[in-house]
């Protein structure tokens, strides 16, 4: 069992090196899927420690462990460690990951159908090792090794987005690619100054031992640490939460995200908003809040703030958008916004709430993407304004959009609302701790996202789905097998998450945010 | 073959063997002149002669590389009479002797390319070869240059035939001017050079470079007035000499030009070849001089000149990236990416001038970009031949579709192009981490913790990890245009199978599968190797000594 990561992160990978050889498309797509199966099969072993009640697990404490080292010098000064694990925070995102990956592959079943479509192998390719990359930054625990994982998502993407999307497709894909190469410079520099200044005998890449050892805290914690003239752990805390701030991502470095989510085709749309943005969120709870608890207090205020901004001014842009895609992408904006607010405010409830709203928008955001791909492949446009009475015309198609737009507006026994209420909840908490009197404030602006939600997804259900079945929709198939087969796990997801949230998220990820808290407030 | 482990060599004679890969490149740019006039001009067999000839040099650098011992060889110490110390005209250590490996294999690669794109159209194939062969050979002694006038001589040796070969396509308009610019551009510099020579033989009465720096320390110490002003103006003059070989900025007009004038084997050469040699002079001379002094002496005088090498540096990444993005001429593109790579390396030699204890991973870093930077750019230049045999252009716009035409060459460039751009799991990804992770170990003394860097010192280093990967962000602008164009815009009317040699392909698809080898499992390897080359030198033993 102990290799088991290993194979949940490299069967992607084998997958996509049995597909560059597989003759024909058939074989290709099966190749493919059951490569994710098996990643999927092997991560729900993930879960056996928790089968008996050790969400108090000890701070620090990872299962799975595989440590070797990778790359050392002559003299081991230099040491880079392949070193995969998983804690109660990793381990529901590596599941979601091996999850959306292998319904996304089903949704490219019809690769032929789509317009333009050429280039299975390199398309299904580009795909496993994107998975692969996810994967790896979820459960990678050396930073060296993580940064690797992170950059490798970027050049698949690129090509996914590049080749296989939408009109705009070019722009979109270097927009994203930039973006995101610009925020992990970011974290390269981090990740060398968190080296560097650290004497020689001390000196790790260990994400772990970088948080918990005191003699390596005690030099980043201190005043007279100077990084080009700042205050060591503010300046590495600002670069390292811009770095994954853009891949959440937060306003204002957001305005990839539209362009890439509406460009890309629609099973890519899936892992981006599904996956991609959760490495954003994830690396802040693996990274920055660990290893800089001190700064990350001392810009509580601030950073709320921005989460706040985030929650309405994503919110305003969706209600203004007459696509349906856009729609989607930009809600996604307002809901990264509360994951954002919830780890700002640095308390047990919200960032609690910050990791099931991570984890419910990837359910949730994930359904909706391909509720707007199959629209999309029957009336070949997204316009609000020219749907009207879908319901009508594909009944089955609206209970299942009814219970994935619902779950993104955070309707109750959904999975979006646990997640925000948890996150504002401990935001009005967070009075006597990291917020003080900013708490009421930002927690009732906060709660007035919901209101917006609300407005946004009732006006468009209202518009797309009801109302009389407008004639160039006669055509409309109903969703067919293999697409119930998609949007049914996700549903039934979004249904058991909202009813169940203890038993499965919250039990798993409460050890380990009780653990990142201890080291903010020793 | 050649002796058990001397200390040092002191003829001539003793010391041919360790200087074969250099003798096997004279000798065989004598017999392709000598068989160009008996046997007739007949280009393949030439090609084939010089060919063979790399590979023996090839063959020969390795295996003296595989003997050398751990301590630095002196080559041919001439006694002076008034010299106390050895003072050897060269000097061999494994670093030199793995920089000679990778030169040779690269001169092979680059013959391998002017026999795919170049050899149909050469007429005068024997001086050609006589003027690649030899330009290899003062490359190869400027690495080993242990004597200012010794390295003078390499450098001009290493010049003198590039510029001519620049040149050598006499119908072209653009070949000589840029072979006149090349030209112009070597001389001024050169003049340079040689006052900052005369100037630090005055200020140390000897041309041996060692003995000179040990000198010059205890000047240094002594606190001579007016010394420092005149070490900064020689130092610099030198570095404008070398800046010059590696096209930093402003020294880099000519760079684009003679890349875009020259054949495409000879801008192969050029982008990779006389940067890398003058690097390593550059980094060789400048551990040499600041090895000798103690760390908390010439403060001043470390500061000054760690931030006018930044700034060169600074400025040539920033300049090479920014200019790259304007050009749709492919040649003019990969020659701004060379200039931005120079100076990617040219911060490394910052580093022994803040921290002595920086100084083996300095040099580990730069052998090992040196390695990698060769396969990217031959997969690159490569990839530009084939492109321009099949369409018989060379701008962007001939790439067009290229990722549809020929699935494994488009991969093998994008492979390459992405590894310049420096992203994993690439070996240019691993070999950047290391010279930025160079650059940021020399800000901690690992061996005298009393002798900290100064904080000067210890800002530039940092502002030029900062630089240099910010700059990481910028470069993939213009190295994307490439890739969008193979990949996102349609194929052209003529689709269809690549008409460009075979082996030319698979030389590029090769390239590509080192480039990612390297970066995932062969890492650790590529590291130890260039940790077993840079643990020799004398930097090594002085900074593991009582400083």
């Amino acid at each position: 069992m102990s290799g088991i990561l290993v194979w949940i992160v490299f069967a992607p990978l084998l997958g996509a090196l049995a597909v560059l050889v597989l003759p024909t498309a058939l074989q290709m797509k099966r190749a493919a899927a059951a490569a994710s199966g098996v990643a999927l099969l092997l991560s729900l072993f993930l879960l056996t420690p928790y089968a008996a009640e050790t969400s108090g697990s000890a701070p620090g404490h990872t299962d799975f462990r595989v440590r070797v080292p990778w790359i050392s010098t002559a003299d081991g000064a230099f040491q880079v460690q392949f070193d995969l694990g998983v804690d109660g925070l990793s381990t529901p995102f590596v599941i979601l990951t091996a999850l959306i990956s292998l319904l996304a592959l089903v949704a490219s079943w019809d690769f032929e159908r789509w317009p333009g479509s050429r280039g299975l192998r390199g398309y299904l390719a580009l795909l496993l090792i994107l998975e692969t990359g996810i994967l790896g930054v979820f459960t990678a625990l050396d930073f060296f090794l993580f940064y690797i994982f992170f950059e490798v998502m970027l050049v698949p993407m690129y090509f996914l987005i590049g080749i296989w999307g939408g009109s705009r497709k070019e722009y979109a894909a270097l927009k994203f690619f930039l973006y995101t190469l610009a925020g992990s410079v970011l974290l390269l520099i981090v990740m060398l100054a968190l080296y560097f200044y650290v004497p020689p005998g001390l000196r790790t890449f260990d994400l772990l031992e970088l948080a918990r050892n005191s003699e390596i805290q005690r030099i980043f914690r201190n005043d007279q640490t100077l990084f080009l003239g700042f205050r060591f752990e503010t300046i590495m805390f600002v670069l390292a939460f811009i770095g994954f701030a853009i891949k959440i991502p937060m306003v204002p470095f957001h305005t990839w995200l539209p362009d890439a989510h509406v460009e890309a085709p629609t099973p890519i749309s899936m892992i981006l908003a599904g996956l991609l943005l959760k490495t954003g969120g994830y690396g802040l709870l693996r990274i920055v809040y660990p290893i800089f608890p001190e700064a990350a207090t001392q810009f509580a205020v601030a950073l709320s703030t921005l989460g706040v901004v985030c929650i309405l001014y994503g919110a305003l842009c969706t209600l203004a958008q007459t696509d349906l895609k856009r729609l989607v992408a930009y809600s996604s904006v307002s809901h990264m916004g509360y994951v954002v607010l919830g780890i700002a405010a640095l308390n047990q409830a919200s960032m609690q709430g910050a990791v099931f709203q991570m984890i419910a928008h990837g359910i949730s955001s994930a359904m909706c993407f391909y509720l707007v791909g199959v629209l999309y492949q029957r009336a070949g446009h997204r316009e609000i304004g020219r749907f009207g009475g879908i319901w009508m015309r594909m009944p089955t198609f609206g209970a299942l959009a009814t219970i994935g737009f619902f779950a993104t507006m955070g309707l109750p026994a959904l999975c979006g609302f646990v997640g925000e209420v948890m996150v504002v909840l401990g935001t009005f908490d967070a009075r006597n701790g990291a917020l003080g009197a900013a708490a009421y404030p930002l927690g009732i602006l906060a709660a007035t996202g919901a209101l917006f939600a609300a407005a946004y997804i009732l006006w468009m259900m209202q518009r797309v789905f009801l109302g009389p079945a407008r004639p160039d929709s006669t055509a409309f198939l109903d969703t067919d097998r293999r697409e119930i087969g998609i949007l049914a796990p996700l549903a039934a997801l979004a249904v058991f998450l909202g009813v169940l949230p203890q038993q499965t998220v919250l039990n798993f990820i409460g050890g380990a945010v009780t653990d990142i808290l201890r080291l903010a407030s020793p | 073959m050649l002796p058990q482990s001397p200390q040092s060599v002191n003829d001539i004679a003793a010391a041919l063997p360790f200087l074969a890969p250099e003798l096997w490149l004279i000798t065989t740019a004598l017999v392709t002149l000598i068989v160009g006039a008996i046997a007739g001009r007949d280009t393949r067999r030439i090609g084939l002669i010089a060919a063979a000839g790399a590979l023996l040099a090839l063959l020969s650098s390795w295996s003296i590389l595989s003997q050398l011992g751990a301590a630095p060889l002196p080559l041919i110490t001439s006694a002076q009479p008034d010299e106390t110390a050895s003072a050897p005209l060269l000097i061999l250590d494994r670093w030199v002797a793995s920089f000679r490996v990778v030169l040779m294999a690269f001169l092979m690669a680059a013959i391998a390319v002017w026999g795919l794109f170049d050899a149909q159209r050469e007429r005068r194939t024997p001086e050609f070869f006589t003027l690649l062969l030899a330009s290899a050979v003062g490359m190869s002694l400027m690495a080993s240059a242990a004597n200012l006038l010794v390295m003078i001589v390499a450098i001009e040796l290493a010049s003198m035939p590039s510029f001519a070969l620049a040149a050598f396509d006499r119908r072209r308009r653009a070949a000589s001017e840029a072979g006149l610019k090349y030209v112009v551009f070597g001389a001024a510099t050169s003049g340079f050079m040689y006052y900052g020579a005369s100037l630090l033989y005055g200020l140390g009465g000897t041309l041996s470079i060692p003995v000179l720096f040990d000198r010059l320390a205890a000047l240094l110490l002594a606190e001579e007035p007016a010394l420092q002003f005149f070490l900064v103006i020689a130092l610099l003059a030198l570095l404008i000499g070398i800046g010059f070989k590696i096209a930093a900025v402003p020294f880099h007009f000519w760079c684009p030009d003679v890349f875009e004038g020259a054949s495409l084997s000879v801008a192969t050469w050029l982008s990779v070849a006389s940067k890398a040699a003058g690097l390593v002079l550059l980094l060789r001379v400048t551990t040499w001089f600041c090895a000798p002094i103690p760390p908390d002496v010439a403060i001043s005088l470390r500061d000054t000149l760690a931030i006018g090498v930044a700034i060169l540096a600074i400025a040539t990444i920033t300049l090479g990236n920014l200019a790259a993005y304007r050009q749709t001429s492919i040649r003019r593109l990969l020659a701004y990416s060379s200039i931005a790579h120079a100076g990617y390396m040219l911060c490394l030699v910052v580093v022994p001038i803040v921290a002595i204890s920086g100084g083996p991973a300095a040099l580990s870093a730069l052998i090992a970009y040196l390695a990698i930077y060769a396969v990217m750019n031959l997969a690159a230049f490569c990839g530009l031949g084939l492109v321009a045999a099949d369409t018989g252009r060379e701008d962007l716009s001939a790439f067009a579709g290229l990722g549809w035409r020929a699935p494994a060459t488009a991969a093998g460039i994008s492979v390459a192009l992405l590894s310049l751009v420096g992203l994993p799991p690439f070996g240019g990804f691993l070999v950047k981490f290391w010279l930025i992770a160079a650059l940021g170990a020399g800000t901690q003394s690992t061996v005298a913790p009393a002798a900290q860097p100064s904080p000067v010192g210890t800002a530039v280093l940092w502002t030029l990890v900062v630089v240099v990967v910010l700059n990481t962000a910028i470069s993939l602008f213009y190295y994307a245009r490439i890739i969008r164009e193979m990949y996102l815009r349609p194929t052209p009317a003529q689709d269809g199978r690549l008409h460009a040699p075979l082996i030319g392909r698979i030389l590029v698809a090769a390239c590509g599968l080192i480039l990612l080898l390297t970066g995932t499992v062969f890492a650790d390897r590529v590291r130890r190797s260039a940790d077993f080359a840079a643990n020799s030198t004398r930097t090594a033993e002085l900074a593991a000594g009582p400083l």
